[in-house]
């Protein structure tokens, strides 16, 4: 009896030990495979965003070392890059309605914005989306120094957020004005 | 011939009287969770079918091999891995779809429809049979993802797979594609079922 | 970790982002137990204090395992295995330190090891940053929401046992249309900026 207990033992752990091993060699092998392709894709996604805000530049240093971390801890900036041309890119990732709005900010040498890329969001379909449209981030562009939100019509100047997404549109306009702060920093 | 008519009828048992979304009740969270678009609805529905057709096959070529006692465990060991490499491979050649699905492509590891057939079906039967019945469990389950997602798509973005279908006047009712809107859908399409399902008992009585 | 950032964390669990009626996660023990108040009130209690331990644990073995060893790749399969092994443990544990506890819980035990609402939140805390304590918390708080809610939705199906409602609805549909009225009523929640 005590032998065939440890025996029923001994092959319940060696099965279960043969199935993990055999599994993560396996997931070793495509991780391998596919881990090259992965990175590659993350790269050109961000790439292309930056690409997008700041068309003339070809290449971006990222520069973050130059920021005290605690800005940009408090002010959600995740990263920042110079362009060759002394722009600068910002990743900022301030918080929506519906969770972490995540952008690229475009700036030029001046401190003005040139373009907004959102890559990732989760805002209400149909009311937060609206602050995403290329209409409402085109008022952002050429923007420089405090940005004024407003409800309503925009004077000179300011912003006019969209009705039923005043959450959303404040929360652009937060990565939009830490993103300047952050590139008046390093200026 | 007898054989090969068993395995159809096998395969269409799982799309339709033991679909395991709307006759079985199995794997709810990804069935609210992705139903939001069509485009979703597709890739989480064929991705959980790869996993399934998969953990189906090597369970039931293990089967003779895996003590009693430990099976649950070998089980999600099995399809642990298989739901990483088809995560692997989605990031790879999918990234805009791994990335709309995010948090719900590792679930699928606890979608209880896997170990549900690995524990009842595949562990008992060949490996065919088994091949079979994962690729009817998880066909059934990518068409009522489907049927879900269609409804909610059109009514709470005005569109079908990314396509606007309706002019510019209609506002779209966004608490569709919502929370709620999800209980409801599939709250209303159960309801249906059964209202089907009792009216054809109905008439057999009669 | 401060007083206002652990409140703002637990109020964004609870009820801002509810696992269970925004996520969508851990929808099978939300439908499947929760036709008495008193099972619901179990199940919530064993469902949150796994997810404390889980939370714990995972963030462990992330971070002194998985990312030393650029491991990242196994997460999924480790994190399952290590929720199904505590949910074991924790089983084997009260059956002889709290049997009373055990009699109580033992039924939803095994359940919880495929409650997707712990796996989610194990991979959230790895997704979102979180440190030790923060995940901690946002485990435990993220269970007391799924309690939270399936007790609400208990009490309300009691009730509904007793109107008239077509044949049809029998069952999940019901449970399911009341379902959406409260996580409607949860979404009045969301937006909500807590401190900063």
């Amino acid at each position: 009896m005590k032998y065939r207990e440890r025996k029923e033992l001994f092959s319940m752990v060696l099965t279960l030990l043969v199935i993990a091993l055999v599994c993560s060699s396996l997931l070793g092998v495509v991780n391998a495979l596919t881990k090259d392709k992965i990175a590659e894709i993350q790269a050109e996604a961000l790439a292309q965003s930056m690409r997008q805000v700041l068309p003339d530049a070809e290449h971006f240093n990222e520069i973050s070392g130059r920021l005290d971390p605690a800005f940009m801890e408090e002010n959600d900036v995740d990263a920042i890059y110079l362009a060759d041309d002394d722009g600068y890119v910002v990743l900022v990732s301030p918080r929506g309605f519906g969770g972490e709005l995540v952008m690229t900010v475009g700036i030029d040498p001046d401190l003005a914005v040139t373009g907004i890329v959102i890559t990732e969001q989760s805002e209400t379909p149909g009311l937060g989306t609206k602050a995403q449209t290329p209409e409402y981030l085109s008022q952002y562009v050429g923007k420089t120094g405090t940005l004024q939100l407003v409800k309503g019509a925009a004077a000179e100047g300011q912003i006019s957020a969209v009705s039923g997404a005043t959450v959303s549109s404040r929360g652009i306009t937060a990565g939009v004005q830490a993103a300047l702060r952050a590139a008046g920093n390093v200026a | 011939m007898a054989r090969r008519r068993n395995l159809v009828k096998l395969f269409t048992s799982g799309i339709i009287e033991n679909n395991p979304t709307f006759v079985q009740l199995l794997g709810m969270c990804p069935t609210l969770a992705v139903t939001t678009s069509l485009e979703n609805a597709v890739g989480m529905g064929l991705a959980a079918t790869a996993v399934l057709a998969c953990s189906n096959v090597v369970v039931s070529l293990l089967r003779k091999f895996i003590p009693q006692k430990v099976r649950i465990a070998a089980y999600v060991v099995i399809i642990a891995s298989f739901v990483t490499i088809i995560d692997l491979l989605m990031q790879a050649m999918l990234p805009a779809l791994s990335k709309s699905l995010g948090l719900y492509i590792p679930l699928i590891v606890v979608n209880c429809i896997i170990l549900a057939r690995a524990e009842s079906f595949a562990s008992k039967n060949a490996v065919i049979p088994s091949f079979v019945d994962g690729l009817s469990m998880g066909v059934g389950f990518t068409l009522a993802l489907c049927a879900i997602a269609i409804v909610r798509e059109i009514l709470g973005n005005g569109t079908l797979y990314g396509f606007k279908i309706f002019g510019e006047a209609f506002t779209p009712a966004s608490i569709m594609v919502l929370a709620p809107g999800g209980f409801l859908t599939l709250g209303l399409i159960i309801a249906l079922v059964q209202f089907l399902r009792q009216k054809a008992e109905r008439k057999e009585k009669n | 970790m401060t007083m206002t950032e652990f409140f703002s964390l637990s109020m964004t669990a609870i009820l801002i982002e509810n696992f269970v009626l925004i996520k969508f996660l851990g929808i099978c023990p939300f439908l499947g137990v929760s036709k008495k108040v008193s099972t619901a009130a179990g199940m919530g209690i064993a469902v949150t204090f796994v997810m404390a331990m889980a939370s714990a644990l995972t963030y462990a073995v992330n971070t002194f395992l998985l990312v030393p060893y650029e491991l990242e790749y196994m997460q999924t399969a480790a994190f399952i295995l290590l929720i199904a092994g505590l949910v074991q443990l924790v089983e084997m544990f009260l059956q002889k330190a709290i049997p009373a506890l055990y009699q109580a819980l033992g039924i939803y035990l095994p359940l919880i090891t495929t409650n997707c609402a712990v796996l989610g939140v194990a991979i959230l805390n790895v997704d979102n940053g979180y440190n030790f304590i923060q995940s901690v918390t946002y485990g435990t708080m993220s269970g007391v929401g799924f309690l939270l809610a399936i007790v609400i939705f208990a009490s309300v199906r009691e009730r509904i046992e007793f109107s008239e409602y077509p044949k049809c609805f029998e069952g999940f549909p019901i449970a399911l249309v009341t379902a959406a009225l409260l996580s409607m009523a949860f979404m009045g929640f969301q937006g909500m900026k807590l401190f900063g």
